[in-house]
C-alpha cells in the first residue's frame, strides 16, 4: 500500500483504497524497460495471447468510458436534485485514479507520446493530450477530496462535483476518441511489428507487476457494481423505443 | 538550478527550465516510481561518465544521486531523487505540484532541499 501520503494529513489512501487496486511503485519494482531498455527481449518470447498495445489501450479506454457513463448519470441526478452516493462516486474517481491515470496514460506518455513526437507526427495533438492528461488528474483529486458523506449532503458541494464530473466527461470524450482514432493508428504505424508484439508484451507485464493477475477483468467488475448501484448497468435500456424507422425524404 | 516559478516560487529546475519533483514514498532514500509511474515522472537522469555540476542558486553539497532499478542513476538532491513532469508541457511550468497520483504526492523541491508541502 502506499506510504506516499501527504505528511500531517489523515491516510484518505489507505482508507478508500480496495485490496484489488495496488499503489504504483510498490509491486512494479522489477519493470525494467522504461526508460532505457529495449523490447526486443520481451519481443523474443511474446506470449501469443497478448493482445497489441494500442488494443491494449483501447481496451483500457473502454473501462474510461464506462466510468464516464457513471459520471454522466450521476452529474444528471444531483441536476435533477436526486441523491449522490459519496461511495459510488469515491470508487469510480479511484478507477480513473489507480487505473486510467495511475497506470494507462503512463503508459501512453511513456511509450505512445515520445514515439510520435520522435517521428513529428501529430506533435500538437499529444501536447494538448498531455496538458489534458494533467487537467485531469487535478479534476480527479478534487473529486477523491470532495466526494465525502458531509459534501454529498452540501449544496454548493454537491454543485462543485457535477460541474467537476461534467468537465472531466466533455474532455475525455474528445480526448480518448481522438487517441483511438488518430493517435494509436498513427503510432502503430511507427512501431515495427515485431516491436509491437514485444510492447505488448511489456505492457501486460506492467499490469500484472501493478495490479495483479485477471486485472482487467477486476477492474470491469468494479465499474460493473458502479453501474448496477446507479440503474444503468442493463445494456438494453439504452436501445431507443423504435418501431418504426422513416428515412427523411 | 534555482529558478522562479508562477504560483510556487523559487524550486530546483533541470538545464532546460523544467521543474523538479520529488516524491513523497521515495523518503529520501531511493528510486521507487517505476513502471508506468515512469512514462508520467520520468527521473532526471546521469548519464554514464558524467559528473554533476550545481548550477546557479543550487547548493553543491545537497547533489548526489541514486541507482534506479531500471539500472540507471538518477540525481538526487537532499537525498530526494529527481523527477520531471510530463504534464509539464513548457519550460517555467509546475502543474504536478502536490499532485496525488502513482502512489503517492509530488511536490517540487526549494533549493534548501526542503519539499513545497501545502499546508492542510
Amino acid at each position: 500500500m502506499s506510504t506516499g501520503q501527504r505528511p500531517g494529513r489523515p491516510g484518505r489512501r489507505a482508507v478508500l483504497l480496495s485490496g484489488a487496486s495496488l499503489a504504483a511503485g510498490a509491486a512494479a519494482a522489477s519493470a525494467g524497460w522504461a526508460l532505457s531498455g529495449s523490447p526486443a527481449a520481451a519481443a523474443a518470447s511474446p506470449d501469443p495471447a497478448t493482445i497489441s498495445p494500442d488494443d491494449d489501450l483501447m481496451r483500457e479506454h473502454g473501462v474510461l468510458k464506462r466510468v464516464l457513463l457513471c459520471y454522466q448519470e450521476m452529474t444528471a441526478r444531483v441536476q435533477a436534485g436526486g441523491p449522490l452516493d459519496a461511495r459510488d462516486l469515491q470508487d469510480a474517481a479511484l478507477i480513473i485514479h489507480d487505473y486510467i491515470e495511475g497506470f494507462h496514460e503512463g503508459l501512453e506518455e511513456g511509450y505512445v507520446f515520445p514515439r510520435l513526437i520522435s517521428a513529428g507526427q501529430h506533435t500538437g495533438t499529444v501536447t494538448t493530450l498531455l496538458v489534458q492528461h494533467a487537467r485531469g488528474r487535478v479534476i480527479t483529486q478534487f473529486l477523491l477530496r470532495q466526494a465525502t458523506a458531509s459534501g454529498v449532503a452540501s449544496p454548493g458541494t454537491r454543485a462543485r462535483l457535477a460541474a467537476a464530473m461534467q468537465a472531466f466527461d466533455r474532455m475525455y470524450q474528445p480526448h480518448e476518441a481522438r487517441e483511438d482514432t488518430v493517435v494509436f493508428p498513427a503510432f502503430r504505424q511507427i512501431v515495427p511489428a515485431g516491436e509491437l508484439a514485444g510492447l505488448g508484451q511489456h505492457f501486460a507485464d506492467l499490469e500484472h507487476q501493478q495490479f495483479g493477475k485477471g486485472e482487467f477483468a477486476a477492474m470491469v467488475g468494479r465499474v460493473a457494481s458502479i453501474e448496477q448501484n446507479l440503474g444503468i448497468y442493463d445494456l438494453a435500456q439504452f436501445t431507443p423505443q423504435v418501431t418504426q424507422y422513416t428515412p427523411p425524404a | 538550478m534555482a529558478r522562479s516559478l508562477p504560483g510556487v516560487g523559487t524550486v530546483l529546475v533541470n538545464s532546460k527550465g523544467y521543474a523538479l519533483y520529488m516524491f513523497a514514498p521515495d523518503h529520501r532514500r531511493s528510486v521507487t516510481c517505476t513502471g508506468s509511474c515512469l512514462g508520467t515522472w520520468p527521473p532526471l537522469m546521469l548519464p554514464s561518465g558524467v559528473r554533476l555540476a550545481a548550477g546557479p542558486g543550487v547548493k553543491p553539497t545537497l547533489l548526489g544521486s541514486d541507482p534506479s532499478p531500471q539500472g540507471v542513476r538518477v540525481v538526487t538532491y537532499h537525498g530526494w531523487p529527481l523527477y520531471t513532469y510530463a504534464g509539464d508541457v513548457q519550460p517555467g511550468q509546475a502543474t504536478g505540484q502536490d499532485g496525488d497520483v502513482n502512489g503517492g504526492y509530488w511536490y517540487v523541491i526549494r533549493p534548501s532541499g526542503q519539499p513545497e508541502i501545502p499546508a492542510p
